[in-house]
């Protein structure tokens, strides 16, 4: 049945309701992300046609393997991230819904052109949400970079359709395949989707926005905005730039530039947002280094692993210290939260990659993949997780050893964890438990969620029981 | 010719944007390189001599010299798109000048 559209239009209804019914907006809230969680478990995969014209002419929402995958992870996400932090919705209901629909529509959508309109809905909605922040400045320099950014794209996408006479993602890739002279079209396409996935020029906005939003907003950007246009990032990168040696190079060029500069800013953070804004920024880099190596299935993995432990790290950051203290301030924090404080190491080790935990399996992936490319890149990835594990264990040693008696600066004020967040409470148990589950079994992802491995056709990758069998042989 | 003004126009208004530090001059630049843009966009669509791709009483031949109506639909798009941002960078605008009684960016400082 074609219910797939209405992951895009219910959220818009409801946020159209709630404009209206403005003392239900909270209810309406809820109902919009309940109805879209328990949509998932009907929408069926396939592409589908809207208006009634066929795909090279009309906008089709195609949902492959891949995208199904995304619409998962964000909607779950989304609704898990709501009710953890449900304190901090106050008026914007609309807004939120109105992002939640954009970032549906930007993973589902095969239109470039409809892409770019699902952009603009994301990031206006985010300019909005980040704007709650009253640090308005940093939200102009993200208004500004974004608009840039998605003109750039707009003009870029506009040179493939004089070229090729198309916006079907699927129909230019076909026609394009042969053809030469794309690197001005490629390149603005690039630059337009670097800034949301925050590649090394491009991030400017970055730091000022993650570090002032509070739990709710930086949870949404950092797990849900960024994995959905990393989603983007890796459909368009292996459509369309697949042919362009050139441009792969570059892209692998800024990528690790990027990874590199996020991880290494992120060991100088001095508190917990500031480290995990640069954190993000590295596992952008990584991640869209793995995608233009065409090794789709470990960078799924990583964008699931780092979304479900960003939403959790963000989530208590803010919690534990909302008006961001450096972490040196807040030791032994966790010692009265003792639910939060075990999500957040769980959380924090799989970013690592440490064994037992969901990232060890992302990143063994990414290796094996990537030493089948190149000896160099696999190097980088190393040393960047000896510099992740050097500053996330640093930050989890501070955060619950209390100091020395009479050393702790921070004025522990006693919270009994009856008196604390039960939502968030629950969330950040149900999320570590799915990172040591997944982390543990493996199989269980293979089975469920990446049940069909022909995620996207024009490049091979590892599956998960062909991934087991490496490794066997491997040991 | 035109589609080269139209880039010109684009440039104009990346070059206002980097250059001032005024934050309404900033929108407009946005705004002139929005419309360089849209400008770009319709001379894809655009034919000499062509007509509009309506069938009526004078034109009702489907073999006539039509003008790709497409970008036409986009620009219409892209400018409501334009117009979205515009407002959101106004408010943002006001909002910032209440909080620090100037446009100018080097004053407010900018620090993190």
């Amino acid at each position: 049945m074609k219910y797939t559209i209405l992951l895009i239009v219910l959220p818009l209804l409801f946020a159209f309701l709630s404009m209206i019914f403005k003392n239900q907006k909270k209810p309406l809230l809820y109902l919009g992300i309940t109805v879209n969680v328990a949509l998932l478990f009907i929408i069926s995969k396939g592409t589908y046609m809207i208006g009634g014209f066929d795909a090279p002419y009309g906008i089709n929402l195609v949902l492959d393997q891949y995208s199904y995958i995304g619409v998962i992870l964000i909607n779950s996400l989304f609704f898990l991230s709501i009710l953890s932090n449900s304190k901090l919705i106050g008026s914007y209901s609309p807004v939120y819904l109105t992002l939640l629909a954009g970032v549906n529509g930007m993973i589902l959508t095969g239109d470039l052109f409809n892409l770019f309109v699902f952009i603009e809905i994301t990031t206006i909605s985010a300019y909005i949400l980040t704007s709650q922040s009253k640090k308005y400045i940093h939200t102009f320099n993200y208004l500004i970079i974004g608009s840039i950014g998605s003109g750039l794209y707009l003009l870029g996408v506009m040179l493939l359709y004089a070229g090729f006479g198309s916006l079907n993602l699927a129909d230019i890739a076909a026609k394009s395949s042969a053809a030469t002279g794309l690197l001005l079209p490629l390149l603005l396409i690039f630059v337009g989707l670097s800034v949301e996935t925050k590649l090394v020029p491009f991030n400017g906005w970055v730091r000022g926005i993650y570090k002032n939003s509070n739990g709710l907003v930086g949870s949404l950007l950092a797990s849900i905005v960024a994995s959905a246009a990393l989603f983007v990032m890796g459909r368009v990168l292996n459509s369309l730039f697949a042919t362009s040696a050139f441009m792969s190079n570059i892209i692998i060029l800024v990528a690790v530039i990027t990874l590199m500069s996020g991880e290494f800013s992120a060991f100088k953070g001095k508190s917990i947002k500031e480290i995990l804004l640069y954190s993000s920024i590295g596992q952008s880099g990584l991640i869209t280094l793995l995608m233009v190596t065409g090794l789709i299935f470990p960078a799924i993995l990583l964008i699931i692993n780092n979304a479900v432990s960003k939403l959790v790290m963000f989530s208590i950051a803010d919690e534990i210290s909302p008006e961001n203290k450096t972490y040196s301030d807040l030791k032994g924090s966790f010692a009265q939260r003792k639910i939060l404080g075990l999500g957040f190491t769980v959380a924090s080790f799989s970013l690592i990659g440490l064994p037992l935990f969901l990232g060890f399996y992302a990143k063994i992936n990414s290796l094996i993949g990537l030493f089948d490319i190149n000896v160099l890149l696999p190097l980088v990835i190393l040393l960047i997780t000896v510099v992740e594990g050097a500053y996330l264990i640093r930050l989890n040693i501070a955060l619950w050893h209390p100091g020395e008696e009479g050393e702790s600066v921070y004025d522990v004020k006693v919270v009994t964890q009856a008196e604390s967040n039960m939502g968030m409470i629950l969330t950040v148990a149900l999320l570590s438990f799915v990172i040591i589950i997944t982390g543990l079994k493996p199989d269980l992802l293979g089975n469920s969620v990446l049940s069909d491995h022909s995620l996207l056709n024009t490049k091979t990758m590892t599956t998960t029981s062909e991934f087991l069998i490496d490794l066997k042989g491997g040991l | 010719m035109i589609q080269i003004s139209a880039i010109v126009l684009m440039l104009l208004g990346i070059y206002g944007l980097l250059t001032t530090k005024h934050i309404i001059k900033m929108i407009i630049g946005l705004n002139i390189f929005e419309v360089g843009l849209n400008i770009f966009i319709i001379t894809i669509g655009y034919k000499t001599g062509a007509v509009a791709p309506i069938l009526t009483s004078q034109n009702n031949s489907s073999i006539l010299n039509f003008v790709d109506p497409l970008p036409q639909a986009i620009v219409l798009t892209a400018i409501v798109i334009g117009f979205g941002i515009t407002a959101v960078g106004l408010i943002l605008a006001k909002k910032i000048y209440v909080q620090h009684n100037t446009y100018n960016i080097d004053e407010i400082g900018g620090k993190i």
